[in-house]
């Protein structure tokens, strides 16, 4: 798959349908996965396709510096493509202005704290039904084994890999739940890096930078722990894709994309509404459809 | 350095009652910034509005805190005092210690210490405030009336009057609506057509007025004082400049005589079949303004035939000496410019039948309509008595053409009828039923009248007087009480109607044997009236009846901007209220138009272009669609950024933008988000 | 001879100082991490070398958040309220030598124009005890930048794992002496740290080009996969860069110092609007020169320890030694060449 994704980078930097290449390639510590920017088509064997391929790379999209290198293609697992979809349905990108390379992903595997990969998927791919990715302009990989692997996972898409972690959490009392998430923010630093890990934050001034008034506190204490993550989680309701992304940035091993599975869940039950599936959607909030639940809208 | 001014009103003793003004104007003079605090009974008097006045000029105040009624009373007055003194208006602002502190609180040390925190929490907002201009909106200076019955005809004249260009649109192929159609209208019996008629010519022939007839609203685009408004020219297959209105076409129709006749709410009459029936070319009524065809492209044989590629009959075509039938017709759409619209797009009758388009409202089955040809509704009936209708003015009832010796009239038929869905009264029926005996009575002398009722309602002028007269003088009969049921019964070889009703004053149940049923229905908004409101962006109830801005002050606005209603699409009334209705959103549209421009209150919203993220979340949440898209370009052309931006023009300061602005790029101005928090947190204090 | 403590001895040490009221600092595995955390029980915390911390003890130096002063308004004046001293004991066990390090390096810095307290009390009451490292992992290169794995800099006393469930102490301090006088017993076992950990770049070549090539283009293609968040700032032993904001109402409230990072697209943006590092390129090269160029040129030591903690934690694989290993290769080699 490697080579085939390659070779599609070198045929669209050759004929100049893009000016550069955002992919995934061994550029950290230890060779370590992340994102690489291929401007030459002579370079394409910096491109990598694996199972540390753990970043979603539509966050580069939105960052002036990446738009000043020309108009993209970038490779995008299925998870990956529906930040894609929301970014243009949101206006941030002109989805004709973007090569979209999906590719067929098998998970994603964990790392431990020194970087290497552990063997055993992330949650979050353990019941994975995306397994090709949607809405490309080309897909890279065997689309028949992923409506396998997407087969074998549907009945258990709702309640395995992070839905049971929610689950189990969910299972505890309020006051249980509380204390979990104290515990689990009293390592927040306001790093923010699952804000700028993102696709879907790109606000050019983020609400937690605002003052006059403050509305959430800069400080790294419980109150404003609280206050940015879950208004961080309120802000990507409808909006999230479930990339994990977040949780994998992280310093402090906070699993974030719980709260965000939480609202995401809500948006399915109550709406019917999956971020990122359909291009030219509607947003869930701020607009209703006339069969919407509540009486009192029209 | 804030400077600011605070002066706490009694209200008589509306606040004082509750209030120590005295120790709270003490307690207030200690808060930051404060330099004055003043107390008088009546601070919008003129002595007080003085006060104040002088306390800006001697001390050079920066803002002004009134502490006193609700903004909505006196806002207005004291920024315009303001404004006199020579501080700008909006460094003005009102803390309601009467309708939210002394009107709900009769502890005196709760209401006072409350008193205080209102007033530091108005002192922290002043102190935010920014001086503000009005907002200046160009205006197209051009009227829209959608309906041409008396309210869209009244409105229409009078603004014309006004010297104002005015459009009329209307769905049907002729004007005058309902009132059209009536036989003679409470309380003068005067006949409906005579009155009216005359208007309808002049609506045809006013030189600031464009009659456009068979025409509906397509799309509403724009906002006050600048609507672009596309109408559909429905096709009418006939030129109705060339048209004559000779008739020899609608005479020569084959279909003559054969189609129901809506203007007659297809009535039937089982012993000529060709009564209440009409031509497939036709024109509604002989007094239609235009008087013109329509051809009816259901019903046309020649126009069903084309569908087929064949041309079948086209007979009128051939009798038109005018050459004015043009069967290759097609609907256009038109585009025009106006400042204000008026809505007045009048009732229809509350259908009676078990489909019910609005699905809160049900059906009657218990009285037969639609089963028994004689059971009719109220319009119906006035076709069947009214001069110019297919009978002539003869009360012949529709199964068998018999004079009725006995007609019921049932009041109430939906209204007031919680298990049916629809809890109005509906106003006019109790007036026309009472008129529909007086007519029975006056060609049917020995004929009887019987009415059921619930109640009488007959509050206008000289109206309790007409309905006397129906019961003394022409021997109306009037049960109290409901109909159960009617059953078509054949009676020495006569069909009847059974009505078992009661009379609760008596306590007896009452049978009559009727020979025909008037049921006065429901006077429900017409069909479509949501669809259109949802193009202006005007408000409407669960039955569709337009929301005015406010019940009892502001009855002919709405709150879309620039669009106003009159008549029985606001809610149910009769003519009287209609002309008065119509005449008054006639008057708010000459004072909108009056000027070159529009001034528009400066408290909306507005984006910082730096920080917005053109998301377009405010874009697609604002309910006036006063947010669009646009781009920033350098000097070069090359694209900056994209951004909101909100139409100053169009945005009714609702907040809804700000609320769902996930970075706070847009805030409201003058209730800014600084300004609120800097008002919650003076409580935590 | 040399001086050795057993594990439960370590592990009385920790509880005598709680039950004497010091605060003790100690690394505590928490679900898949390990943290530096404030101990309430001996028990909490595990006794042994740690390559992959999670954090680094400048917190308990330097707090990511701390009140400066509170402030009450009374009429038209204010009522300040400074904070108090800090005055206990702290004990922080078990840091890595690479972590310790930065102690020394800050200390110029937190008393150069400015006495600040809050960061020296906190020294002066701190007894600083590392571990030797008995492994490395591949995002560690403290021997590049004048550390090791058993680099006394900055410790009061070291232990080194004998691998029999007792340490030898070494003490290079007085309060490194006083903290385990009476407890250690004499030995003749001696323990030794691991293996330093390589890498094949000079870091003195690397800081003369980003002393001499603040214009080059380089940086920008660089720093493209950088997302600009703070995590290798709050992670990094020496970074200490910090924001003072106000916390409260318009009436009451406090002044807090609250870590920021420089990698944030707004850390300078001006009050005029004007931002002089807009891109992450320029946000990136501010990091590594005022790591390898400006602080060594005003304090001496380079401000960073090799402690990998950057790189480890950066979501985006990036972090100093990805940052001058791509230096080294991409420009300062071929300088040479």
């Amino acid at each position: 798959m490697e080579n085939q994704l390659r070779n599609a980078i070198r045929k669209l930097l050759e004929e100049k349908t893009v000016d550069v290449a955002i992919g995934y390639g061994r550029v950290g510590v230890g060779g370590a996965v992340g994102a690489v920017f291929v401007t030459d088509p002579n370079e394409v064997d910096r491109l990598v396709w694996n199972a540390e391929c753990r970043q979603n790379l539509a966050v580069h999209l939105s960052r002036p510096e990446v738009k000043a290198l020309g108009k993209p293609a970038i490779v995008v697992k299925g998870c990956d493509a529906r930040a894609v979809v929301v970014l243009a349905n949101e206006g941030q990108i002109d989805r004709e202005n973007v090569v979209v390379v999906g590719v067929v992903c098998e998970g994603i595997q964990g790392a431990d704290a020194s970087g290497v990969a552990t063997g055993t998927l992330l949650d979050k791919c353990v019941a994975c039904v995306e397994h090709a990715a949607q809405n490309v302009d080309i897909l890279i990989g065997d689309a028949a084994k992923a409506a396998e692997l997407d087969a074998a996972n549907a009945p258990n898409a709702k309640t395995a890999g992070k839905q049971a972690k929610l689950a189990a959490l969910m299972s505890k009392t309020p006051e249980e739940r509380f204390q979990y998430w104290r515990d689990e923010f009293s390592r927040c630093v306001r790093c923010h890096a699952c804000r700028q890990s993102c696709p879907l934050c790109y606000c050019n001034r983020c609400v937690a930078d605002k003052n006059r008034p403050t509305r959430i506190d800069t400080s790294a204490t419980l109150k404003g722990n609280f206050a940015w993550n879950i208004l961080r989680a309120f802000h990507l309701a409808g909006r999230c894709v479930g990339c994990g992304a977040c949780s994998a940035a992280c310093p402090a091993g906070i699993d974030l994309d719980l709260l965000n599975l939480t609202l995401a869940n809500a948006a399915d039950e109550q709406f019917g509404y999956v971020a990122g599936k359909e291009l030219g959607a509607a947003p869930l909030i701020g607009t209703y459809a006339e069969n919407d639940k509540e009486e009192f809208i029209r | 350095m804030a400077k600011i001014g605070v002066f706490t009103c009694w209200c008589g003793e509306n606040i004082a009652r509750h209030v120590d003004c005295d120790a709270v104007s003490n307690a207030v003079a200690k808060l930051p910034g404060v330099h004055c605090s003043l107390n008088y009974k009546y601070m919008c008097s003129e002595p007080g509005q003085n006060m104040i006045a002088e306390k800006i000029k001697e001390l050079g105040l920066t803002g002004v805190v009134v502490a006193s009624c609700s903004p909505h009373m006196h806002l207005k007055t004291f920024r315009k005092t303001a404004e006199n003194a020579g501080l700008n208006p909006y460094l003005v602002e009102m803390a309601n210690i009467r309708e939210h502190c002394s009107w709900v609180h009769t502890d005196r040390e709760i209401a006072t210490a409350k008193a205080i925190e209102l007033i530091g929490m108005a002192v922290e907002k002043v102190r935010r405030n920014h001086a503000l201009e009005p907002i200046k909106v160009p205006v197209t200076k051009r009227a829209l009336v959608i309906g041409a019955g008396v309210a869209g005809i009244q409105a229409a004249l009078d603004v014309a009057a006004g010297g104002v260009e005015v459009v009329v649109v209307e769905k049907e192929p002729s004007v005058g609506g309902k009132m059209a159609g009536l036989s003679e209208t409470f309380p003068t019996l005067d006949c409906s057509q005579c009155i009216l008629t005359p208007r309808m010519v002049e609506v045809g022939q006013h030189p600031n007025i464009k009659l456009m007839t068979y025409c509906e609203v397509e799309k509403v685009d724009g906002y006050v004082g600048n609507f672009k408004v596309t109408i559909r020219k429905k096709a009418r297959y006939v030129d109705i400049t060339k048209c004559t209105g000779c008739g020899a076409c609608w005479n020569a129709c084959p279909m003559k005589g054969k189609i129901d006749n809506a203007f007659d709410f297809n009535l039937g009459f089982g012993h000529d079949k060709k009564l209440g029936k009409r031509s497939a070319i036709y024109v509604p009524f002989p007094q239609a303004v235009p008087a013109r065809p329509t051809v009816d492209a259901e019903n046309c044989l020649r126009l069903k035939s084309m569908k087929n590629g064949k041309e079948l009959c086209g007979i009128c075509q051939k009798q038109c000496a005018a050459n004015a039938i043009n069967f290759h017709d097609q609907d256009e759409l038109i585009e025009i410019e106006v400042g204000a619209i008026v809505v007045a797009t009048g009732y229809q009758l509350y259908s009676i039948g078990k489909e019910q388009e609005n699905p809160n409202i049900k059906g009657y089955a218990e009285y037969g309509y639609g089963k028994y040809k004689d059971v009719v509704d109220s319009l119906q009936f006035e076709r069947i008595i009214s001069a110019s209708g297919p009978t002539g003015g003869e009360p012949l009832r529709p199964s068998d053409g018999r004079v009725p010796e006995k007609i019921v009239f049932i009041q109430c038929v939906g209204s007031r009828d919680n298990a049916k869905g629809i809890t109005y009264c509906s106003k006019i029926c109790c007036m026309y039923t009472a008129k529909h005996t007086m007519l029975y009575k006056h060609k049917v002398h020995d004929g009887e009248a019987h009415v059921f009722y619930m109640d009488i309602r007959s509050g206008g002028k000289k109206y309790d007087e007409f309905v006397r007269r129906a019961i003394e003088q022409d021997g109306a009969i009037y049960h109290r009480g409901r109909v159960s049921k009617i059953e078509e019964e054949t009676i020495d070889g006569v069909k009847k109607l059974m009505v078992y009703g009661a009379d609760t004053l008596s306590g007896k149940p009452v049978v009559v044997e009727a020979d025909m049923v008037v049921l006065a229905c429901a006077m429900t908004p017409t069909t479509g009236a949501p669809q259109l409101a949802q193009k202006l962006s005007v408000g409407y109830d669960e039955y569709g009846f337009l929301s005015e801005s406010h019940p009892k002050l502001r009855p002919v606005e709405t709150n879309a901007a620039g669009v106003f209603v009159c008549g029985a699409c606001q809610g149910p009334k009769d003519i009287p209220e209609t002309v008065a209705q119509a005449s008054a959103a006639a008057g708010k549209v000459l004072i909108m138009l009056s000027q070159p421009n529009l001034t528009r209150e400066p408290e909306i919203a507005s984006v910082d272009e730096r920080l917005c993220a053109s998301c377009g979340a405010c874009v697609k949440a604002c309910p006036f669609q006063a947010i669009t898209k646009e781009e920033i370009r350098d000097r070069n052309g090359n694209l900056v950024k994209t951004t909101s931006r909100v139409n100053p023009g169009l945005c009714m300061g609702c907040g809804t933008c700000v609320a769902v602005c996930p970075s706070k790029s847009v805030d409201l101005i003058g209730f800014t988000d600084d300004q609120i928090y800097a008002q919650v947190e003076s409580l935590a204090d | 001879m040399s001086q050795v403590v057993t594990l439960e001895q370590l592990k009385k040490l920790a509880a005598d100082k709680l039950s004497a009221g010091a605060r003790v600092v100690a690394p505590v595995v928490d679900g898949g991490l390990v943290s530096f955390k404030e101990i309430s029980d001996a028990a909490q915390a595990t006794f042994a070398p740690q390559v992959r911390v999670q954090n680094s003890i400048k917190e308990f130096f330097f707090p990511k958040h701390e009140v400066i002063f509170t402030f009450v308004r009374k009429g038209n004046d204010v009522e300040i309220v400074d904070a108090p001293d800090f005055e206990d004991d702290q004990i922080i066990l078990g840091v890595r030598p690479c972590d310790a390090a930065a102690l020394p390096i800050l200390d110029p810095l937190f008393g150069w124009d400015y006495q600040d307290r809050f960061f020296q009390q906190r020294r002066a009451k701190t007894t600083v005890v590392t571990f030797a490292c008995k492994e490395t992992d591949a995002h560690c290169f403290c021997a590049a930048v004048d550390g090791g794995p058993d680099n006394p800099a900055g410790s009061d006393a070291m232990l080194f794992d004998l691998g029999d469930g007792s340490f030898e102490v070494r003490t290079f301090t007085d309060k490194g002496a006083a903290l385990f006088a009476g407890i250690a017993t004499e030995s003749d076992k001696t323990g030794a740290a691991c293996a330093p950990p390589t890498c094949d770049f000079d870091v003195e070549k690397v800081a003369v080009w980003i002393t001499e090539n603040f214009a080059s283009p380089e940086w920008e293609k660089l720093s493209l996969r950088c997302v600009g968040c703070g995590a290798c700032a709050y992670v990094c032993p020496t970074c200490h860069c910090f924001d003072i904001v106000d916390e409260g109402t318009y009436s009451k409230g406090q002044r807090v110092k609250n870590w920021d990072a420089c990698q944030a697209g707004m850390f300078t943006l001006h009050a005029s609007g004007h931002n002089p590092r807009s891109t992450q390129g320029k946000r990136q090269r501010q990091r590594l020169t005022h790591k390898f160029s400006i602080y060594p040129g005003k304090f001496g030591p380079y401000l960073c320890t090799g402690c990998g903690n950057c790189s480890r934690s950066c979501g985006a694989s990036f972090g100093v030694r990805p940052a001058l290993e791509a230096l080294n290769a991409d420009v300062v080699q071929k300088q040479e060449d």
